[in-house]
């Protein structure tokens, strides 16, 4: 499906993160199981002023951020196009043909989005799967396994079960335990679900998981709710698996920049408040 | 209950008109010009393949 949360400040989150995976680990095949459209023309709204428009304009003060690969690719497609990228056209962008590419979404549209834009790119191995996204993955994970690959796994609901019985944290488990690298992003909408996911992956592999969290504090009463405001209390966070150690690294370096960029920033609501960006690791990454 | 399914409407009509922006931006596209957009991400991002093409067999 379209992400209408596109731009928001948890989709800059898992798109700092993914482009820099992208970027380090240079995988050879990319499959994504909700891929959503590939590129979203930007909207001038709040979530948007704070989320992407404020992080471009944060950037350019931080060497850190300025240095990413998502603020080149982002900064690329707004101003070039006035579009922001999705997280495929991310991973385009930097890969070019370099990767073939399995891009998954139930949602026609989306597929007609993501085929264009495969198209406009010249991409010579870009399968648009407009199909159960799980499922198709799961197939995908055995094929050519010599070859470098990652996954990207981005749910709606993460336990919804696909019709071949896999849920998005089902999958995460068989990503995490095949060897091939996994960028697994989750959002909740109380404090108190910090970093859930983390912990649930935890519970069902043994493969070294990184998770990078970014919880939002303030004062402000607005109750919590990913899906319409950045509010206190709202939180999103990335895990990966099977990266090296400098990605990771990486990863944690620009989360910290991240939240310095927004220290006591004001919320779309009027408020003010902060970003607490926190790092979780059960082991050495490969 | 009210709140969730007034959610779900408001979700429902952002998305559809998030399609038929994506729409009318791919048709405004469609102006010829996606071997340069495709050349000047090869340059600004280093692909390789661009990069082999350019240096020949």
């Amino acid at each position: 499906m379209a992400n209408p949360h596109f731009g928001k400040l948890a989709d800059v989150w898992k798109h700092v993160a993914l482009a820099e995976v992208v970027e380090l680990e240079r995988p050879r095949r990319y499959a994504e199981t909700h891929a959503g459209s590939a590129a979203y023309p930007i909207v001038h709204d709040a979530e948007r002023e704070f989320g992407i428009l404020r992080f471009l304009k944060v950037a350019a003060g931080s060497d850190l951020l300025a240095r990413s690969r998502y603020n080149a690719v982002t900064a690329f497609w707004l101003n070039d196009r006035g579009l922001y990228p999705g997280s495929a056209l991310q991973v385009m962008t930097i890969l070019g043909d370099d990767s073939s590419y399995l891009l998954c979404d139930m949602d026609p549209e989306s597929a007609a989005d993501l085929q264009y834009w495969g198209r406009e790119l010249n991409l010579s191995r870009c399968e648009v799967a407009q199909t159960d996204g799980m499922a198709a993955v799961a197939a995908w994970l055995g094929q050519h396994a010599d070859q470098p690959g990652l996954v990207h796994i981005d749910p709606f609901d993460p336990d919804a079960r696909g019709p071949a019985g896999y849920s998005a944290l089902d999958l995460a488990v068989r990503v995490a335990e095949s060897g091939t690298p996994l960028v697994y992003w989750y959002g909740y909408e109380e404090s108190s679900d910090q970093a859930w996911a983390y912990a649930r992956l935890t519970s069902r592999t043994r493969t070294p998981l990184w998770c990078g969290d970014v919880l939002v504090t303030g004062t402000s009463g607005t109750p919590g709710d990913l899906g319409i405001a950045t509010t206190p209390g709202t939180g999103f966070g990335v895990i990966l698996a099977n990266v090296h150690a400098g990605t990771a690294d990486a990863c944690t370096t620009l989360g910290n920049a991240l939240a310095e960029a927004y220290a006591d920033v004001v919320f779309s609501d009027g408020s003010r408040g902060s970003l607490n960006f926190t790092t979780r690791s059960n082991g050495q990454a490969v | 209950m009210t709140d969730e399914r007034s959610k779900d409407v408001d979700c429902a009509a952002a998305i559809a008109a998030l399609s038929e922006l994506q729409a009318r931006q791919r048709q405004a596209h469609l102006s010829g010009d996606a071997g340069a957009l495709t050349a000047r991400i090869a340059d600004d991002f280093g692909w390789c393949r661009m990069a082999n093409l350019a240096a020949g067999p």
